[in-house]
């Protein structure tokens, strides 16, 4: 199915206004199918949720924003569909953000990334540590050590929990 | 949607109270079934509903196309030729299991559960069916049991179909019971969301069978359990089974997050145990409100707007869709002080979840499945 197709057959019980917003946000930011079956899927579930018509998802001051940002399509459409994400996943999307802050106040440094599992589901984190030499890994598993005797990595594993 | 002609209304705990028999619309024979005993009893029953025999029960599918409700209004009658027995899939693989055994008597179901699997897993096969020779699947189970003395086998029959919801029709429970009463290494668990247990009040079960039913608030039965009996009827049901000498079983699956989510599952526990002497009930189990990708598909077609999937679910590592961890694992724990304070010593556990969850949840990590099933089994 093309993505003119998937608009319309998943916008025919919209109201005539409302198939206009999406369309115009689907002609500005040309997603995928796949995309744009993803983002149906969330207005759906967003609209069910709270109760509330299509039009004032769409309206809403976070994707307003994403859709009247500079940068190219591909780019905007990005920024849209993560705040669209942000709406239908809240907690999650609240998890991952402190998460994130989380690994940030270790002070770990650039050579360091600490991944939680996808959607906190199933596994551990995965860590990556990048060096050019002995000394550089030296010092990261220094302040890994420190961080770990401080008691501070405990708040990554509990946002796991 | 499938017409409330099952159980609709609300009982009074101590009132008298008769459950309603689903009546179909039509009933197909496959022929070679006609003269089964199942067969004339069902015709005895139905004095007002049209049976037909057919050649072959996939006539059944061409008078219903893909009308997934449609198929749940008309009744085949077939015999099975092919296994009865079968393993339950929740062994998933990297899933805690609790070695289960199922048999298969009925498939689909006259109820209309807006997160019921079937409604993906009969989607090619979708009429409901009753099979009428469960002799066969009875002599297959024998050989099995009769193999494996030593060990202690647990059986249910409410996979494929709900176990009692055609039992005023079929009477299937008059063949179980007596089955598993004389079977000291298996136990068979009836699961329902109905009050059709009629049929098992004057048989004697001697211990041998577990009469379980799926529970959640009456704010998700509202939305999301169409056509099954109220919570007050099943519960009404549940202490009817127990004083004719059953042990019960209590399934808060799916749990489903909802406004009001916690108080709901506080008194619906506290209701059970209101209801229930814990001495007979089995076992409770919990698990996640679960969707594979095909049947989101589904329910997004079959209830446009439903709340079902509106829950901040994600696939898992098994493909299925439930709440991210962090909030299933929040609901696990809640429940399980409920039912732990409610029902001291009754054996919980939870199905189709990995050991992490589980562990988690109990602060242990889960007993292997021989273990857990064994545990259960000796109930």
């Amino acid at each position: 199915m093309t993505r003119d197709e998937l608009l319309a057959a998943r916008t025919a019980a919209w109201a005539d206004g409302e198939r206009a917003a999406l369309a115009a946000i689907v002609a500005a930011l040309r997603p995928s199918a796949h995309h744009l079956g993803d983002a149906l899927d969330w207005i759906e579930d967003i609209a069910a949720r709270d109760g509330v018509q299509a039009a004032s998802i769409l309206d809403r001051a976070e994707l307003r924003a994403a859709l009247a940002a500079s940068g190219s399509a591909p780019d905007r459409w990005k920024r849209w569909k993560d705040a669209l994400r942000r709406l239908r996943y809240p907690r999650l999307a609240a998890r991952e953000r402190e998460f994130a802050a989380a690994v940030r106040a270790l002070g770990l440094g650039r050579n360091v990334a600490i991944a939680a599992p996808p959607a906190f589901e199933g596994g551990g984190l995965t860590i990556t540590i990048r060096a050019k030499t002995q000394d550089e890994l030296g010092t990261t598993l220094d302040r890994f050590a420190a961080a770990h005797a401080a008691g501070a990595l405990a708040r990554l594993f509990a946002l796991l929990d | 949607m499938v017409r409330r002609n099952l159980v609709a209304v609300a009982a009074p705990a101590d009132a008298w109270y008769e459950p309603r028999v689903f009546t179909p619309d039509a009933v197909l024979v496959e022929r070679g079934a006609e003269e089964a005993p199942m067969t004339r009893r069902c015709r005895a029953r139905l004095p007002g509903v049209p049976f037909t025999v057919v050649a072959d029960r996939r006539a059944a599918r061409g008078r219903v196309g893909d009308d997934f409700a449609a198929a749940k209004r008309q009744l085949v009658l077939a015999v099975h030729r092919g296994s009865f027995l079968g393993y339950c899939p929740a062994g998933t693989r990297g899933l805690r299991c609790c070695n289960y055994l199922m048999m298969s008597f009925a498939t689909n179901c006259p109820m209309d559960c807006g997160y019921c699997f079937l409604q993906e897993y009969l989607a090619e096969n979708p009429p409901l069916t009753a099979y009428v020779n469960p002799e066969a699947a009875l002599a297959e189970l024998a050989a099995v049991l009769d193999r494996h003395t030593g060990r202690r086998f647990r059986i249910g029959t409410g996979e494929l179909a709900d176990s009692l919801a055609l039992d005023p029709l079929t009477d299937l429970s008059a063949d179980l019971v007596p089955f598993f009463a004389a079977r000291p290494n298996a136990l068979l668990e009836l699961k329902t969301k109905t009050d059709a247990v009629d049929g098992l009040l004057a048989l004697d079960p001697k211990d041998r069978v577990v009469v379980s039913w799926s529970l959640a608030p009456a704010a998700v039965v509202a939305i999301a359990e169409a056509g099954t009996a109220t919570v007050a009827a099943r519960l009404a049901a549940a202490r009817r089974v127990v004083a004719a000498g059953y042990k019960v079983g209590i399934h808060f699956d799916p749990m489903i997050e909802h406004a009001g989510w916690e108080e709901g599952y506080r008194d619906l526990v506290a209701a059970v145990a209101a209801a229930l002497p814990p001495a007979r009930v089995a076992w409770v189990s919990m698990g996640a409100l679960r969707f594979s990708s095909g049947l989101r598909a589904v329910v997004r077609r079959r209830f446009p707007g439903s709340r079902l999937l509106a829950g901040e679910q994600v696939p898992g590592p098994d493909g299925k869709w439930r709440d991210f961890r962090p909030l299933r694992v929040d609901m696990y724990r809640r429940i399980r002080s409920f039912v732990e304070a409610a029902l001291p010593d009754v054996p919980l556990y939870i199905c189709m979840e990995t050991p992490e969850v589980w562990e988690r949840v109990f602060d242990v990590p889960p007993p292997g499945e021989q273990a857990l099933g064994a545990r259960l089994a000796a109930r």
